[in-house]
C-alpha cells in the first residue's frame, strides 16, 4: 500500500526550515517534563487503574522523595515515603461513569517501586454494570512539571483496546466511550480515537489503489472478459466473496494469519495470469467459481488493514467502520473498472491484441504473482 | 461447472498456504501466543511503556485549535494506516516531529518536545541510523538539558551527514558544556558551510559570551535582516535578542524599538515582554514595566520569568502580589530550571536556603559547565559562607570574558567579602556600567556596595 506522505512540501519546509535554529536560544531551554501512563482495565471485579510514573516527576509534588539527593529512589527512601505515596495514589486519578459521582475505590491503593525508578500505583474501583462513557480525571497532572503528559489507555478484560488519549495540566480530563457492558469479557471496542468514518472510506479506497496486487488481480479478471455483462458478473462475484470474508474476519469469527493469506493472494494472481495464457476462453461458470474463491482469499487480505487499526471483536463499533471501509473498496474498484474496461473492449477488436498483447500482459501478471509469492514466502515481504 | 478442476485449484491454494504457514513458523520460530493476564488480578512486574508510534498518533489535549494543530492532526492521520513506503513514512515522521517542536515553542509547552522525541525514536526504529532522527532527537535532548547525550548524537550525525545543522547541534552541546574552543570550531564550520540566519545567531551568541558585544550586535542585526517577515515567532525572537544587546550597550531607545517590534510581531511572546519590561525598568518606568513582566510570566512561567516578576513587584511595593509568584517559583523552580532557582535561593537578600542552592548548583555543574553554571556555584558557595572557594569559582565564571551585569555584581560582592581590594573596584565599576541589566534588588545591592567607595573617594 502506498500513501501520499511525501506531499505537502510547504509544511515540511515550514517545520524544518524555521525551527532548526531554536537550539541556540538559551531562554527557551527547560527540563524534560516527563511522561506517565495510566492503564485502565474493565474487569468483573472492578475497574483497575495502573499509573506508572517516574519518581523524578513526582518530586514536583513531593520534593522529599530523594532524601540523599543522589538522583535515585532506593528501597529505603521508598519505604520512608510509603504512606505519603499511598495518599498520593488515592488522589492520582478519579473515574466517573456517565456523569455520575466518581467511583469509590474497592480496596486500598497499592504502590510499588519498579524498574528504572518508576513507581506503579494500582487502584481498583468498584465494579459498574453498565455505562456509556467513562470520565477519567487526573488531579495529579496539574501538579506535575509544566508540560507533563499522561497517556491514558482503556482496555477490556481481554486486553482489547477501547480508547486512548492524553492528559495535560490544561486538559486533565478525558472522556472515553465505553462498551455497553463494563464488566463483561465480550465488551466491544469503540473505533480508535481520532479516526472518522470518512477516513475508513478513504482507507478502503487507498488500500485498493495502493495495493498493486489487488489491482493486478482485477486486471487479470477483466482482460479476458469479452463483454460489459461478463465483466460486471465477475466484479460482482469478486465483491460478494471478499465482503463475506472481510466481515467474518473483522468480527473475529474466523482467523486469517497474514503469513498464509498474503502468499495465497500472490498465488491467485499467478494462477489467473497463467490461466489467461493457456485457457483464455475458459467457460464463464468455471471463471465465476474461480473468481468467487479467490475473492474469498482477497477479502481476508483486505481485513488485515482493518484489523491492524484495531477494529474488530465484539459487536457495536465494528459495523460502521466495516461498512465505510467496504464502500471505499467497492467504489474504487468500480471506478477503476469503469475507466479501464472500455479501453480493453476496444483493444479486443484488434486481432493483434488477442494474439500477442493479451498473453504478454497475462505473462506479466503471472510473473508479478510469482515474484510476490516468492517474496512473501521466503523474504517476508 | 467443472468441479474436479475447481477442487484441484482450491486444494492447490490451501496446500500452498499451509506449506507457507509451516515454513514461516519454523523459520521465524514464532513464540506461542501469550494469554492475557487474568483480569481479576492486579498486574505488576516489568513496565512496558506505550510504543512511540501510539503516543505520536494519539490526539493531543486541546488539539485542533490552531493551524499548527491542524497540520499535526493531518500528519497523524497520514501516519495512522500501517504500511506505506518507508521513505515516505520517515519523511512524515520527521515533519511531524518538527511540528511538535514548533508547537512546544508556540505554546511554551515542553510536553510537545516529548512527543517530538517519540517521533525521533520511531524514525530510528523504522530506519536505524537515520540522520534525520539523530538531528531531531539531538535537538530535543538539547532542549531537555541532556547535553552530554546531545554531544554524542551530534558527533554521530556529523560523521553520518556533515551538514550545517549537524555542526550547529554539536556547537550548541559544546557551548553548554563550557567547551568554547571546540564549539567555535563547530560553529565556524557551520558558518563556512551555510552562512545564514541559523549560523549568524549562533555566532552572535558566541561573540557575546566572549565579551564582544559590538560584534554580537552586528551579527544579530544581520540575522534579523534575514528573517521572513511573515514568520512571527522567529521575528519576535530575533528582535528581542537585538533589543537585549542594545539594552546592554545602553541604547535604551533602540532597545525599546526592537522590543516593541518583537511584541508587534508576536503579541504573546514571553521573551519579548520580558525584554520590554527590563528596558522600561532600566528607563526608570518601573510601574509601566510590570504589565510586561506579568505577561511574560503568564505566557511562560519559567523560574527566570517568575523571579523577574516577583522582584519588580517587590520594587513597586506590591508585596502581596509577589508572595504567590514566589510560592509558584519555589514549587516549580527546582525542576524547571535548577540553575536559576539556585541563584534565586542563594541571593543574599532572599537569603532563604543556601544549602539547597549549593546542592542544586553543584548538580547543575555536572551537566552544564558554562560560565553561568560557575557563577551559580560561586554565588551559592558564597551564600553558604564559603567565601574563599567562591572567589576561586568566580574566576572560572569570568574566565571567558563574558560581559554580564550579574556576573560582575556577584564577583564584586565576593571580592568585598574576601577583602580583595584590588579586584573589588574593577568588578564594581563593570557591574555599574551594566546595571541596566540587573534586577531591582540587585541594583540596590550594587548601590549599597558602591556607596562606601563613593564616601571613601569624597574623603
Amino acid at each position: 500500500m502506498s500513501h501520499s506522505l511525501s506531499r505537502r512540501p510547504r509544511a515540511k519546509q515550514f517545520a524544518a526550515g524555521l525551527f532548526l535554529w531554536l537550539a541556540t536560544v538559551p531562554l527557551v531551554l527547560a527540563h524534560d517534563p516527563g511522561l506517565s501512563s495510566i492503564r485502565l482495565t474493565t474487569a468483573p471485579t472492578g475497574l483497575e487503574a495502573v499509573l506508572t510514573i517516574h519518581f523524578y516527576d513526582l518530586e514536583a509534588v513531593d520534593p522529599d522523595l530523594d532524601v540523599n539527593h543522589d538522583g535515585r529512589l532506593d528501597s529505603s527512601e521508598f519505604a520512608q515515603a510509603r504512606n505519603r505515596l499511598d495518599q498520593l495514589a488515592r488522589q492520582s486519578v478519579t473515574v466517573a461513569v456517565d456523569a455520575e459521582a466518581p467511583l469509590a475505590l474497592a480496596q486500598n491503593p497499592q504502590v510499588n517501586l519498579i524498574e528504572n525508578n518508576n513507581l506503579q500505583m494500582h487502584l481498583r474501583f468498584v465494579p459498574v454494570a453498565t455505562g456509556r462513557r467513562l470520565m477519567v480525571t487526573s488531579p495529579l497532572v496539574p501538579r506535575l512539571p509544566h508540560g507533563h503528559r499522561e497517556f491514558i489507555e482503556l482496555s477490556n478484560a481481554d486486553g482489547k483496546p477501547m480508547g486512548e488519549g492524553f492528559l495535560s495540566a490544561s486538559a486533565n480530563q478525558l472522556s472515553l466511550d465505553l462498551p455497553v457492558r463494563l464488566n463483561g469479557a465480550t465488551a466491544a471496542m469503540a473505533p480508535p480515537s481520532g479516526i472518522r468514518f470518512g477516513q475508513f472510506f478513504f482507507l478502503g479506497a487507498t488500500h485498493l489503489l495502493g495495493g498493486y496486487d489487488h489491482l493486478l488481480f482485477l486486471a487479470g479478471l477483466l482482460i479476458v472478459c469479452r463483454s460489459l455483462l461478463k465483466a460486471f458478473q465477475m466484479l460482482t462475484l469478486f465483491t460478494i466473496a471478499h465482503s463475506v470474508t472481510l466481515t467474518l474476519v473483522t468480527l473475529d469469527l474466523i482467523k486469517a494469519p497474514g503469513t498464509v493469506i498474503e502468499p495465497a493472494i500472490a498465488a491467485s494472481i499467478a494462477y489467473i495470469g497463467i490461466e489467461n495464457i493457456f485457457r483464455p476462453k475458459a467457460d464463464l461458470s468455471w471463471r465465476g467459481v474461480l473468481t468467487f474463491s479467490f475473492g474469498l482469499v482477497h477479502g481476508l487480505g483486505f481485513a488485515g488493514a482493518l484489523k491492524e487499526l484495531g477494529v474488530g471483536s465484539g459487536g457495536s463499533g465494528v459495523f460502521r467502520p466495516l461498512f465505510f471501509f467496504s464502500l471505499g473498496l467497492e467504489m474504487t474498484q468500480l471506478g477503476v473498472a469503469v475507466m479501464v474496461f472500455p479501453t480493453l473492449l476496444w483493444l479486443r477488436t484488434k486481432p493483434a491484441f488477442s494474439r500477442w498483447w493479451l498473453p504478454a500482459c497475462s505473462g506479466f501478471i503471472a510473473a508479478a504473482g510469482i515474484f510476490w509469492f516468492v517474496q512473501r514466502v521466503f523474504f517476508g515481504g | 461447472m467443472n468441479f474436479p478442476r475447481l477442487l484441484a485449484g482450491l486444494f492447490g491454494i490451501i496446500a500452498l498456504g499451509l506449506a507457507t504457514w509451516v515454513w514461516r513458523g519454523k523459520m521465524a520460530g514464532h513464540p506461542p501466543p501469550v494469554p492475557p493476564p487474568p483480569a481479576s488480578t492486579i498486574v505488576s512486574g516489568p513496565f512496558v511503556p506505550p510504543a512511540p508510534l501510539r503516543l505520536i498518533l494519539t490526539p493531543q489535549p486541546d488539539q485542533t485549535r490552531t493551524e499548527l494543530d491542524q497540520q499535526i492532526a493531518r500528519y497523524q492521520s497520514d501516519l495512522r494506516p500501517p504500511g506505506g513506503r518507508p521513505a515516505a513514512r520517515i519523511a512524515a515522521l520527521d515533519t511531524l516531529g518538527w511540528l511538535f517542536v514548533a508547537k512546544a515553542r508556540a505554546d511554551y509547552d515542553e510536553g510537545s518536545n516529548k512527543l517530538a522525541e517519540q517521533c525521533a525514536l520511531e524514525m530510528e526504529a523504522e530506519q536505524p541510523g537515520s540522520p534525520e532522527a539523530m538531528l531531531l532527537r539531538g535537538h530535543v535532548l538539547h532542549q531537555f538539558h541532556r547535553f552530554q547525550e546531545t554531544e554524542v548524537l551530534a558527533r554521530k550525525l556529523v560523521a553520518a551527514r556533515p551538514s550545517a545543522s549537524a555542526y550547529g547541534l554539536l556547537g550548541d552541546a559544546l557551548m553548554e558544556q563550557g567547551r568554547l574552543d571546540e564549539a567555535s570550531e563547530a560553529y565556524q564550520t557551520m558558518l563556512d558551510l551555510k552562512p545564514g540566519f541559523e549560523s549568524y545567531v549562533r555566532a552572535a551568541h558566541f561573540r557575546w559570551l566572549k565579551g564582544e558585544l559590538a560584534g554580537a550586535r552586528e551579527l544579530m542585526t544581520k540575522a534579523l535582516g534575514m528573517v521572513d517577515p511573515h514568520d512571527a515567532a522567529t521575528l519576535a525572537w530575533a528582535e528581542q535578542r537585538v533589543a537585549l544587546y542594545e539594552l546592554q550597550a545602553g541604547n535604551l531607545s533602540a532597545a525599546k524599538d526592537h522590543a516593541d517590534a518583537a511584541i508587534q510581531a508576536r503579541p504573546n511572546d514571553a521573551a519579548a515582554h520580558l525584554a520590554l519590561g527590563r528596558i522600561l525598568s532600566a528607563e526608570g518606568k518601573e510601574n509601566e514595566s510590570l504589565e510586561n513582566f506579568r505577561a511574560a510570566a503568564t505566557s511562560n512561567p519559567l523560574p527566570d520569568y517568575l523571579w523577574q516578576l516577583a522582584d519588580h513587584l517587590e520594587a513597586n511595593g506590591l508585596h502581596d502580589e509577589a508572595v504567590p509568584v514566589e510560592q509558584t517559583l519555589r514549587q516549580t523552580g527546582r525542576r524547571a530550571d535548577p540553575r536559576t532557582f539556585a541563584l534565586y535561593l542563594a541571593t543574599t537578600r532572599q537569603g532563604t536556603d543556601p544549602a539547597t542552592a549549593l546542592q542544586l548548583a553543584e548538580a547543575e555543574l555536572e551537566n552544564r559547565q558554562d560560565v553561568f553554571s560557575w557563577d551559580a556555584l560561586a554565588w551559592s558557595q558564597f551564600a553558604s559562607g564559603q567565601v574563599t572557594t567562591a572567589q576561586q569559582t568566580m574566576k572560572r565564571a569570568l574566565a571567558e570574558g563574558t560581559q554580564d551585569g550579574r556576573l560582575f555584581l556577584h564577583a564584586a560582592v565576593i571580592a568585598s567579602a574576601a577583602n580583595d581590594a584590588a579586584n573589588r573596584p574593577v568588578f564594581l565599576q563593570r557591574a555599574d556600567t551594566l546595571k541596566q541589566m540587573l534586577l531591582p534588588s540587585e541594583r540596590r545591592l550594587l548601590g549599597e556596595l558602591t556607596v562606601p567607595d563613593a564616601r571613601r573617594t569624597e574623603r
